[in-house]
């Protein structure tokens, strides 16, 4: 029996397992693009306005450690400037995930020591994984080029855009297939490619900040560091203008050497172990973790503080770009479409603050299925066979995720608030404002996945994912960019969310959270009422 | 004496599945209870009932007197329980959890916990994510045994335990049994139930087919016996109640039904006595009696014991 004997056949298991799962990321990140492709190319119907919102944009150093490089007037290259970014870090999740997932997970829960005992190679089920992920990534690839090629891009661009994006999921399965090997448990290499993820997209962000950006030729000339990241490198292919192929190159290069190193660990190591040793704690507990709440606290403040600092960095960032951004948007054909929204600072950092606010629901929703996950993990029954109540084992977990939930919209304000510093006129109480009035509608939704689970429903977490897909794709944010019917749009709760730009009322906002009440009224009735899986 | 555990015909279906169908269990103060059957016969459904984690179709489920679902969380003060699978939180370490679960049941004696962590050679510094089957039991061993608890149920507590491990386990209930506290013991160990239990009930596809002291459960099954005679034997095989018979001229060995001993031994002690060992059945000879004959006589005639 060789290394790589059973590869195929793991594969095929991997692929069996996954169908629904695989399908859906593909599927859900391709046709996002395509959404936003088109409602860009909507919005940016001349190539003035390109030229406008590139200048305004890429002139900003801040600002372009977020974006790509810029090349060109072109609609698409303005796509792969503004929003790819967002696209290559969900598709190096996607690797990362999908490569953990089938190897440590598989340790972790023994399954591999089951497939093991029979006839496949130590290799097999690293390279099957591999082998899936390099596959969903090149489909991923070629539906990412026909999302631009249907909203009447040119084929070559497109497929250099796919194929670059995709590039970007084949590296990090790569990286993840080496983090998989040096940490003990599927969270523990997650959390190290996502650090290797971070530190490159840092890297090449700061490659961009110190390019150079020429007005004339509407092109941003990125600095040496961006080399250092394959972030950086999808970049540089400069789909839609110059097409750099060669770059896939640079791709396989770095895949084969992480595969390589990935093999050359595995082989040294033993089933179930890792390379690094996972420390040690302390023999007896802190008091601070001797109640509920201090348990649920230990499970969530992770998850919260890597939020809270996200969310303050970025509302910063925002906010310290706000003031220049103003400043050259101003006499520009865009501010006249866009009306009074420009007319002051405090205003349009308000609606800035406005639109990433339903975004913290992502938290809400990762708080959540934390709770979700210490039942389905076994982790219920130990606390609930003590002298602690069914309702205050979940309202500790409640109040873990709504207080998380409250508090990162709170830095999402306090962030912004940066821009009170450069601009006097922006007072910090409507920015705090802002943020906070986004909290009834995502309370909503966090009632709703209470009441899920309280009723015990088997999918839970596909539900609530579900509930806040639609609740994003028929709110404002895209919702009126669709044309959807008024009476869909009403589905979202954030279609309900007052708006910052005029005077607020209360009733909207009362009715908005009476309905999280009652969500979450039902949840808690049911969740006390029902059967705990063990 | 109180009564501790009172089940009555205890019914809990999931969904059409009737897993438990009229369950009775009575263990009385300061005893211990031996909990067997075969998987999926409903001994953890039995038990999550009883810790009020899952919701009852029929029947009452007693503790102390009282309903174990609605006045779940205040006996969970004087219970202590180790689940079949111990799960724990992977970042926490063992010695967090045995804090953590101590405090939350509502007392943990320090003494106790440094003794059981010697007594169990657990390391309290190692993430439970990083412990293997075997000290995740331990944990949770250690845990409950640290408590200050009136009652214990275990489930399956050392089926991840080697064996110098299991006879440290025999030696704490026997503790807990001399201090007076009462024990539900869920084994497939059959040894270790036999050893430490006063009480015996069986449990077969959502009925408890078998309950009692072990003596009063001999009784039902039978005594083997092996005997060597001066003269040779003749007429065995024609007494009632003889099964398995092997024998030569001066020797036997043979199972006897309980209630047939006496006439055997009579009719035995006319060739004269060599040597006779005779061997009460095991409870393993019980529980196949349950589950193997039974099955082959297709259940007939079979359900002694209430």
């Amino acid at each position: 029996m060789r290394a790589y004997t059973g590869t195929f056949t793991l594969a095929i298991l991997a692929l069996k397992r996954d169908r629904i799962r695989l399908v859906s990321w593909i599927m859900g990140i391709a046709i996002l693009l395509g959404f936003m492709v088109a409602a860009f190319g909507e919005m940016l119907a001349t190539e003035q306005d390109i030229i406008n919102m590139a200048i305004a944009h890429g002139s900003n150093p801040a600002m372009r450690v977020f974006l790509g490089p810029i090349s060109g007037v072109s609609l698409g290259g303005f796509m792969m400037f503004r929003i790819s970014t967002m696209f290559a870090v969900m598709i190096a999740f996607f690797g990362i995930l999908t490569v953990t997932r089938h190897t440590r997970h598989n340790e972790e829960t023994g399954c591999e020591e089951l497939t093991g005992s029979t006839v496949v190679g130590r290799h097999a089920s690293l390279l099957g994984a591999l082998m899936v992920t390099t596959a969903g990534n090149i489909l991923l690839a070629v539906l990412l080029a026909l999302a631009f090629i249907v909203n009447g891009h040119p084929a070559e661009g497109s497929f250099a855009a796919g194929a670059a994006l995709g590039a970007v999921g084949v590296a990090f399965a790569g990286v993840a297939a080496i983090t998989a090997q040096l940490a003990e448990t599927t969270r523990g290499a997650n959390v190290l490619a996502g650090l290797v993820m971070g530190a490159a997209f840092l890297v090449s962000g700061v490659g961009n900040m110190l390019g150079h950006f020429d007005a004339a030729t509407i092109e941003i000339t990125s600095a040496w560091p961006v080399w250092l990241s394959p972030f950086g490198w999808y970049q540089q292919m400069h789909s839609f203008y110059q097409n750099n192929w060669w770059i896939i190159l640079l791709f396989l290069a770095f895949f084969a050497i992480c595969v390589k190193a990935a093999l050359m660990l595995n082989s040294r190591r033993d089933v179930g172990m890792g390379m690094i040793p996972a420390r040690r704690g302390p023999a007896t507990a802190a008091k601070s973790l001797l109640s509920p709440l201090g348990l649920a606290w230990r499970m969530h403040y992770k998850l919260f503080i890597t939020w809270f600092i996200a969310v303050l960095v970025v509302g910063a960032i925002l906010g310290g770009a706000t003031t220049e951004l103003i400043e050259r948007m101003r006499g520009m054909e865009m501010a006249e479409i866009l009306g009074d929204i420009f007319a002051m600072s405090e205003t349009f950092t308000m609606a800035l603050v406005a639109i990433l606010g339903p975004f913290m629901v992502f938290y809400t929703v990762q708080g959540f299925l934390r709770m979700l996950s210490e039942e389905s993990e076994g982790l219920a029954e130990p606390v609930l066979a003590t002298a602690v109540t069914r309702l205050k084992w979940i309202l500790s977990h409640i109040t873990c995720f709504v207080a998380g939930t409250l508090a990162v919209l709170l830095a999402l304000g306090l962030g912004a608030s940066v821009s009170s510093i450069i601009d006097p006129d922006i007072r910090v109480f409507k920015l705090l404002e802002a943020a906070m009035i986004q909290a009834p509608s995502i309370l909503v939704l966090a009632g709703f996945s209470i009441m899920i689970y309280g009723l015990g429903l088997r999918w839970s977490g596909i539900l609530v994912w579900a509930a806040l897909i639609i609740s994003m794709l028929t709110g404002p944010f895209f919702g009126p960019a669709l044309d959807l019917p008024q009476w869909v749009q009403n589905i979202s709760p954030f279609t309900h969310t007052p708006s910052v730009t005029e005077p607020i009322t209360a009733a909207p906002i009362i009715l908005l959270l009476l309905i999280a009440a009652v969500f979450t009224l039902v949840g808690l009735v049911s969740f006390c009422r029902r059967d705990i899986r063990g | 004496m109180m009564i501790v555990i009172k089940i009555n015909n205890l019914v809990k279906f999931y969904g059409k599945f009737k897993a438990l169908d009229g369950v009775d269990m009575e263990v009385a103060e300061g005893k211990i209870l031996g909990f067997i059957g075969p998987n999926g016969a409903g001994k953890t459904t039995t038990i999550r009932i009883l810790l009020g984690l899952l919701r009852k179709n029929g029947g009452t489920a007693n503790i102390f007197g009282k309903d174990a679902w609605t006045y779940a969380a205040d006996l969970h003060r004087s219970m202590a329980y180790v689940p079949d699978v111990v799960n724990l939180w992977p970042t926490l370490t063992g010695g967090e959890v045995i804090d953590l679960l101590g405090k939350l049941r509502g007392s943990i004696n320090h003494q106790r916990r440094a003794e059981m962590l010697k007594r169990f050679e657990l390391d309290p510094t190692k993430k439970c994510g990083t412990y293997s089957r075997g000290n995740r039991q331990k944990v949770a061993l250690v845990s409950a045994l640290s408590s200050e608890a009136e009652l214990f149920i275990f489930d399956e507590p050392t089926t991840g335990l080697d064996p110098l491990m299991e006879a440290v386990f025999k030696e704490c209930i026997l503790e807990l049994k001399r201090v007076g506290k009462t024990v539900l013991l869920s084994s497939h160990t059959l040894s270790v139930v036999e050893k430490l239990c006063d009480q015996v009930s069986i449990i077969k596809k959502g009925k408890i087919v078998e309950s009692g002291s072990l003596d009063e459960l001999r009784h039902l099954t039978r005594t083997s016996i092996s005997v060597e005679t001066d003269e040779p034997i003749i007429g065995l095989e024609e007494i009632k109640g003889v099964h398995d018979l092997s024998m030569d001229e001066t020797s036997a060995r043979f199972q006897v039904e309980s209630d047939n001993l006496h006439g055997v031994l009579d009719h035995l002690a006319q060739f004269g006595f060599k040597s006779l060992v005779s061997r009460p059945p095991t409870l393993e000879e019980l529980f196949m009696h349950h589950y193997g004959e039974m099955l082959e006589q297709g259940c007939k005639g079979q359900k002694g014991g209430d």
